[in-house]
């Protein structure tokens, strides 16, 4: 049997699978990292969450200037899901290398900085400024920033995000145009609002991408019956949530069928076995998002769910699940 | 609604303002819940240690609610001795007033809950007169230093005036509650109970016959609207104002940007995060209705 380990460890289930992961060149301690714009920049969690144990914190979007964010109100809860329209409010590229940089620092995982701009050039300007200042300051430094997740799918602002994640020509070249910035994984968060979803993970991965996150999340929208308006200020937002999970692991497994870069799985994971699912789609991390937000401890105990998982069925390594499926 | 739970004695104690968010485990799976919910702290009773040395009683966190949706119709059918999954304490605390200052409590609705909080806990360190514990019929005035708190609280009708007699018996807190909520200023929007009108009316009233209105620091809890107005009546008046604000919340603890109110200056501040209590001028209160 392939995945088997009987002929390396003994049959009692006494093993400890290998639960790093691979992305490019960086390696991640485990599959399982927090979805950008849950955690900040790690700094509000710190006292709920041993952030030190995930195997990645993406971070809140950096954009080029300041943002503001959208009106309020900006979320609202769905069956299963939650609806946002937060708009990439964050506090811009100068405030992160000033004040957020450093304390990210302090964290062992891996930082993915999640980067976005209003057009090509404000991305390239992102990672530029976090690549120079990675290279003046503690330029042998295990952490700092350690890759940049590619946010061309947040359905929340007007230029940049989904406009780019929809055209499969953006997305190439903007990947092609970030790559030559950086030696850095480069991963692209992909948007599920398109009609092919493959095809524009083929282009970011023919643009040089690392890995595609997928996915980011869905359209959606609630109106208020008594207020006859939506119940967000920006009337459509973005859904996550287990309501999206079923459309993430589809995306996953069509996705990882059309790519050969690692794909990592978004969308709806609260519990181990749905991570597993998503590893079984062909995914070979996962982040979790919104279940942070009722749950901060899930993270680990997913974690160690996929290692009693793993344990149970005789698997060595996170990505040999993926050829698990029947 | 009233809601207690055991605090653990390693936690610095709540302070008046500051808010919990609660798991809603206890709601049917079928109502797809999936967020925290965030309830403002009522009370705080600390450690009491008994004559008999072995014994204590914990700590204990007091909240008021009102059946509104799903959660909170779970949490009220919840039997004592219950688990709850709490994250506390969240959110900032209404500052203390100056010295000369005349404290002005203003509540509406379920919002009298963190009003009592701060009232309790302001005249634990101001002398009560006893005249008026005794006289329930004039506004409460802790008037023993140089402060005085006038609680001014508003209901839609009588009928949502909380009583808690009924429902938590002669505990310490009830006590409390009872003692400020039958000296607090009641205005009920239908007249059925107190002064007939708002919690703004019954401020514009007693300003007028208060010499000393220039003096008062006004604090704050209550409706999106009673909230707008009452900074309006701050600023109008010029008088300093704390004013705790509601939002939908998803994180509670300022990562995820979900729950912020637009600023006066432009820009948006977070509830959880820089709030839930602003001074009045911070937030465009208007933009919120």
């Amino acid at each position: 049997m392939k995945n088997s380990i009987e002929d390396q460890n003994d049959s009692s289930g006494s093993f400890e699978p290998d639960l790093s992961i691979r992305i490019g060149s960086l390696t991640m301690a485990n599959p399982v990292g927090v979805a950008s714009g849950i955690f900040g920049y790690g700094e509000e969690y710190k006292e709920l969450v041993h952030i030190d144990e995930l195997g990645a914190l993406y971070t809140k979007t950096v954009t080029l200037e300041p943002r503001e964010g959208n009106p309020a109100p900006r979320l609202v809860e769905t069956p299963m899901g939650l609806i946002n329209s937060i708009g990439l409010a964050n506090p811009g590229l100068e405030c992160f290398l000033r004040e957020k940089l450093p304390l990210l620092r302090n964290h062992k995982c891996a930082i993915i900085a999640n980067i976005a701009g209003s057009t090509e050039d404000e991305y390239a300007m992102v990672i530029e400024g976090i690549e120079e200042r990675l290279s003046l300051s503690e330029p042998l430094s295990k952490t700092g920033i350690d890759g940049y997740e590619i946010n061309v799918s947040c359905p929340n602002v007007r230029d940049g995000g989904m406009t780019f994640g929809i055209d499969p020509v953006i997305v190439k070249r903007l990947t092609c145009s970030l790559r030559k910035r950086t030696a850095k994984p480069l991963i692209v968060k992909l948007s599920p609002n398109v009609t092919d979803i493959a095809e524009i993970a083929r282009a970011a991965e023919e643009g040089g991408a690392d890995a595609v996150s997928c996915i980011n999340t869905v359209l959606g929208m609630v109106i208020d019956t008594d207020r006859m308006k939506p119940s967000i200020a920006k009337g459509i937002g973005g859904l996550s949530g287990p309501a999206i999970r079923p459309i993430g692991v589809a995306a996953t497994y069509r996705v990882s069928r059309a790519i050969s870069i690692p794909v990592i799985g978004v969308g709806g994971i609260a519990r181990a076995s749905d991570a597993i699912q998503y590893f079984l789609a062909g995914a070979q991390a996962v982040q979790v998002g919104t279940a942070l937000f009722s749950n901060p401890h899930a993270p680990q105990e997913i974690l160690s769910g996929i290692t009693d998982w793993m344990k149970r069925h005789g698997v060595l390594r996170v990505h040999d699940i993926n050829s698990m499926l029947k | 609604m009233h809601l207690a739970f055991e605090w653990p004695e390693d936690l610095q104690p709540p302070l008046p303002g500051q808010f919990f968010t609660f798991l809603p485990s206890m709601v049917d799976s079928s109502a797809g819940i999936i967020l925290r919910r965030p309830l403002a702290f009522a009370g705080f009773e600390p450690k009491k240690n008994t004559a008999d040395s072995y014994a204590s009683l914990s700590a204990i966190a007091h909240s008021i609610y009102q059946i509104r949706g799903p959660c909170t119709k779970a949490l009220a059918i919840q039997q004592a001795g219950s688990y709850i999954d709490i994250i506390a304490s969240l959110g900032n605390s209404f500052p203390y007033p100056n010295r000369e200052e005349k404290v002005i409590i203003a509540g509406g609705g379920i919002g009298v809950g963190p009003m009592l909080f701060l009232a309790a806990s302001l005249a634990e360190n101001i002398a009560i007169p006893q005249d008026h514990i005794e006289n329930i019929s004039k506004p409460l005035e802790f008037s023993g230093s140089s402060k005085e708190i006038k609680l001014v609280f508003g209901f839609r009708s009588m009928l949502l005036v909380p009583s808690f007699k009924e429902s938590i018996g002669n505990s310490p807190i009830a006590k409390t509650w009872e003692r400020l909520l039958s000296g607090a200023f009641i205005a009920t929007d239908d007249g059925s109970k107190g002064f007939h009108g708002t919690v703004l009316d019954a401020l514009e009233s007693l300003k007028k016959t208060d010499k000393s209105a220039r003096f008062w620091h006004v604090y704050g809890c209550g409706p999106e609207a009673m909230i707008a107005k009452l900074a309006a009546f701050a600023r109008q008046n010029s008088l300093p104002a704390h004013l705790s604000a509601e939002q939908w919340m998803a994180c509670g603890v300022g990562a995820c940007q979900g729950c912020v109110l637009p600023t006066r200056r432009g820009g948006y501040l977070r509830v959880c995060g820089d709030g839930p209590v602003f001074e009045a001028d911070a937030i465009d209160w208007e933009a919120c209705l």
